[in-house]
């Protein structure tokens, strides 16, 4: 009869052991990762980007390269050891390269051998993940990626005998028996690898003869049904190693990285033998809290290394003179984004259940540019307390969100939620719902360019009221509260003209603009009365973006995306969030349209002083826009290379003494500033020509004219009047200047 | 006398008769910028552009790409010749050929819709001399479904 239930047992045990080794291990979060580094030759990246960018990956400054994950900076030229990555459309291998900067600009990328290097790209850097609700967490690596000396120390001072045994070590036992005899309490533990498995993995922490029977059984079913490479395997992955906050630091993977930010290839024997140190308790020896125990548990370890001989005698005396070499502790936080990690998730949870992304252990490849974060957390941050110290206002009253989208393909680079980017609450960028005012006004001018009007066609800007259907009157106001008169279409944008806009927005219809906004990409509802013509449609920091963006992208609507692709533990990919475009305003339209938001920032309400600097660097388009009491201060913008819209204001929705030009704009400028990017260009559509128009007429001029100025146009809808040319200097004199210049 | 005046004119740039000044509108002067957001005077003016279609220089490196992802192409595989055109436009937005390629990979899938928007995307940056290459995209922007 006790065979018999024996027998059950044993075969209800072995159901168990097998069920969980065959099956998933562990709950294993998701891993969030932003855009890989492309370098090649011309590439915008400053001395400053690539350090940071460096330093992010972890990379250690050396005086000479001699492994992986390694630079050093000789005059103008970076010497790097690089790590590599498998990407999804090929590898990149590790290597050494040189790199030359200059002007903020890649002037050379040769790889250390000699050979110039046309493109490669460094690996991503992980900047969160997507966490499940219990308190573990771990990085699954195969045996093959753990470094042999790991391995073989672990076994040396865990379980000297773990390739011999069976999973239960008699020897170890009976010593382990004697001194707890002797002390009247458990002090050892007899406790083979595969033991310590078995009790991690399937059992708690309690101790009695029963479940050490257990243990033993399922020790000898596991040494029975799996290699010592998978328990050894099993064993690395689950180990517990430490704590960062509520979660519990599994595997030697996810310990490397927190308490040294290494990869595992990466330790030095002294690294090792800190970690496996940890093992026998690693609260008791934590390095931080307990530096002194943990060095003597370390140097312990050195020494069963040395008397193994897995160290050389000078391997052993140079390790046990390294400091523990921890990361430092306010390094110790894992990359934070909340903003853009909510914008991943979100678009995640389109096509993933929550669980899966919290236990399948896949890696989500996104789209965001840590260098661009870091700046516009850091500026939107700054000029906050600027502007509240310069306008004397309630320290922290103002609050603001950004979205910053990469030019052509609308992938998300950047998103700030809130002054506190760290902070993750109310997400303003995605989720603050607010007037853009002027903001709106390219949609309006837009609009009357597809309907043949031109920037030379004149409107009034005279005061102008429009009857609501409840019998109200509308009667909008320049910001000025003054009349320009009659003004050609680029100046009333350039410098947002209310009157003339409302005007020329009754004149088009309603519907028209409504339409227009629709097709630049908004997706929200909005009401379509009179006032929508200076912004009364409420949208997020990342609505405008994508609207923008059309205009940007020569009138192509691309939806922003900030997900990449989405790839297993195993490398293959599951999700391709590929681009897409459409072209939704025709060419010439968009190519006028984003001339006149030049002439905003060299001319408009976008030209500010103290933006000179960048003016002459690099050409820009944008917008300000500010609402009713200066509730909103927005600023809408491109360079060559980046979109970003910003909003300022306050979450009570009180009034603030902020323009779009005093204040978002300045969070614009100084985030824009700090990047290399190249100026904006713009392909001249077929049906496009410049032509010299005398802007107080509309007509035609010439060159040579006074007040002159050169503009696009369709070329079916150039000005047919000629205008009075009063010269400028004599065109022969002029000529003759030009043929000697 | 007609000679001499067009020739002035041809140099001054005043393609066009002279109007009567009385003839323009008058209306106040804007250029005191008191009366509108913070704004500035209009010297330095820079302008995006013009820029021909296709005239700038491609980047070497999405030209590189290019390359490679029409090897890809070649062999039928779709998903990396997509990968491979967009990790390219990431460097130069204004690469025809990258467009080419995304278009012809997505005809090959049986998505002519989509293969159309790149076609035009192309056009839009493909230098009108460029004879070739605009008849490719045209070709794949004339059988998109209606």
């Amino acid at each position: 009869m006790l065979t018999v239930i024996s027998l059950v047992i044993v075969v209800w045990v072995d159901h168990i052991v097998r069920e969980k080794f065959d099956g998933k291990k562990w709950a294993v979060p998701a891993r969030v990762y932003a855009r890989p580094l492309e370098m090649y030759v011309s590439a915008p990246l400053s001395q400053e980007g690539l350090e940071f960018e460096l330093r992010r990956l972890n990379y250690s400054r050396v005086r000479s390269l001699t492994k992986p994950g390694q630079w050093l900076v000789q005059g103008d030229e970076y010497r790097i050891f690089t790590r590599g990555y498998d990407f999804a459309d090929g590898a990149e291998s590790s290597r050494k390269i040189r790199v030359w900067l200059k002007q903020h600009r890649i002037e050379r990328l040769q790889a250390d051998s000699g050979g110039d290097i046309s493109l490669m790209r460094l690996e991503p850097l992980e900047i969160g993940g997507i966490y499940p609700n219990h308190p573990e967490n771990r990085v699954i690596v195969s045996l093959s990626k753990v470094p042999p000396l790991l391995g073989e120390t672990l076994i040396a001072v865990e379980d000297r005998n773990f390739v011999n045994h069976f999973g239960l070590s008699p020897k170890a036992i009976l010593r382990a028996a004697l001194a707890n005899l002797k002390a009247g309490s458990v002090v050892q533990g007899g406790s083979t690898i595969t033991q310590q498995l078995v009790k991690n993995f399937y059992l708690d922490s309690r101790q009695n003869l029963a479940r050490k029977a257990i243990e033993s059984v399922m020790a000898l079913l596991l040494e029975f049904h799996y290699t010592k490479a998978e328990i050894l395997e099993t064993y690395i992955n689950e180990v517990y190693l430490g704590q960062s906050g509520s979660q519990g630091v599994h595997g030697f993977a996810l310990a490397a990285q927190h308490y040294f930010s290494k990869d595992l290839s990466e330790l030095n024997s002294a690294d090792i033998a800190l970690l496996i140190g940890l093992v026998k308790g690693a609260s008791y020896y934590n390095p931080w809290r307990h530096p002194e125990r943990a060095t003597s548990r370390r140097d312990l370890v050195l020494k069963v290394m040395y008397e193994g001989q897995l160290l050389s005698e000078t391997e052993y005396h140079r390790a046990r003179a390294l400091p523990l070499g921890l990361v430092e502790p306010h390094k110790r936080q894992r990359q934070s984004y909340p903003a853009f990690l909510d914008l991943v998730k979100r678009q995640l949870l389109k096509d993933y259940k929550e669980e899966d992304l919290k236990t399948e252990g896949l890696s989500i490849f996104t789209t965001l540019d840590p260098k661009a974060q870091n700046r516009a957390e850091l500026s939107m941050a700054e000029t906050l307390g600027h502007l509240e110290k310069d306008y004397k206002l309630t320290n922290g009253s103002l609050e603001g969100g950004l979205a910053m989208l990469s030019l052509g393909n609308a992938e998300v680079l950047a998103l700030v939620g809130g002054r506190n980017a760290q902070f993750s609450g109310f997400n303003r960028a995605l989720d603050s719902r607010r007037p853009i005012g002027s903001l709106v006004k390219p949609a309006v001018y837009l609009a009357a360019l597809e309907k043949g009007y031109s920037l030379s066609t004149l409107i009034s800007d005279a005061p102008v009221a429009v009857k609501g259907p409840d019998a109200s009157v509308w009667r909008p106001r320049n910001f000025s509260r003054q009349s320009h008169g009659t003004v050609p279409m680029f100046e009333a944008l350039a410098m947002s003209y209310n009157q003339a806009t409302a005007r020329l927005g009754m004149n088009l219809g309603l519907e028209s603009v409504a339409s227009t906004l629709r097709d630049s990409g908004v997706e929200k509802p909005f009401t379509v009365v009179p006032s929508l013509l200076l912004g009364s449609i409420e949208l997020s920091p990342l609505d405008v973006a994508t609207m923008y963006h059309t205009f940007a992208a020569d009138g192509f609507y691309t939806k922003p995306r900030s997900i990449r692709s989405v790839q297993t533990p195993g490398g293959d990919t599951l999700t391709r969030y590929a681009l897409e475009s459409e072209r939704r305003f025709k060419a010439a339209s968009v190519y006028m349209l984003n001339y006149a938001l030049s002439l905003v920032m060299q001319e408009g309400t976008g030209r500010r002083s103290g933006l000179e600097g960048m003016a002459k660097q690099r050409v820009t388009a944008g917008k300000t826009g500010t609402t009713n009491d200066q509730r909103d201060s927005w600023f809408s913008g491109y360079d060559g290379d980046r979109l970003m819209s910003v909003w300022l204001g306050r979450d009570d929705n009180g009034t603030t003494p902020l323009t779009g030009s005093s204040g978002a704009l300045r969070v614009w400028a100084d985030v824009m500033s700090h990047l290399p990017a190249r100026s904006l260009t713009m392909a001249k559509p077929l049906e496009l020509e410049y032509y010299w128009v005398d802007p107080q007429t509309g007509a035609m001029s010439g060159e040579n004219c006074v007040g002159a100025r050169r503009l696009p146009f369709e070329k079916s809808q150039r000005p047919q009047e000629k205008a009075h040319c009063e010269w400028r200097e004599n065109p022969v004199l002029r000529w003759w200047k030009k043929v000697w210049q | 006398m007609k000679y001499p005046v067009f020739f002035v004119c041809l140099l001054a740039g005043c393609s066009v008769n002279p109007v009567a000044v009385e003839n323009i509108t008058t209306r106040p002067d804007v250029a005191t910028g008191t009366n509108v957001e913070p704004a500035g005077g209009a010297q330095g003016v820079r302008h995006p552009g013009p820029v021909e279609p296709g005239t700038n220089k491609p980047s070497a490196a999405s030209d590189l790409i290019a390359r490679e992802a029409e090897q890809q192409f070649k062999l039928g595989h779709w998903s990396q010749t997509v990968q491979l055109a967009e990790r390219g436009l990431r460097i130069d937005r204004h690469n025809a050929h990258l467009y080419l390629l995304l278009a012809k990979t997505y005809a090959e899938l049986g998505n002519g819709e989509r293969s159309a928007q790149f076609a035009r995307q192309g056009l839009s940056y493909t230098d009108v001399r460029n004879k070739p290459l605009r008849a490719e995209l045209e070709s794949l922007v004339s059988t998109a479904p209606r």
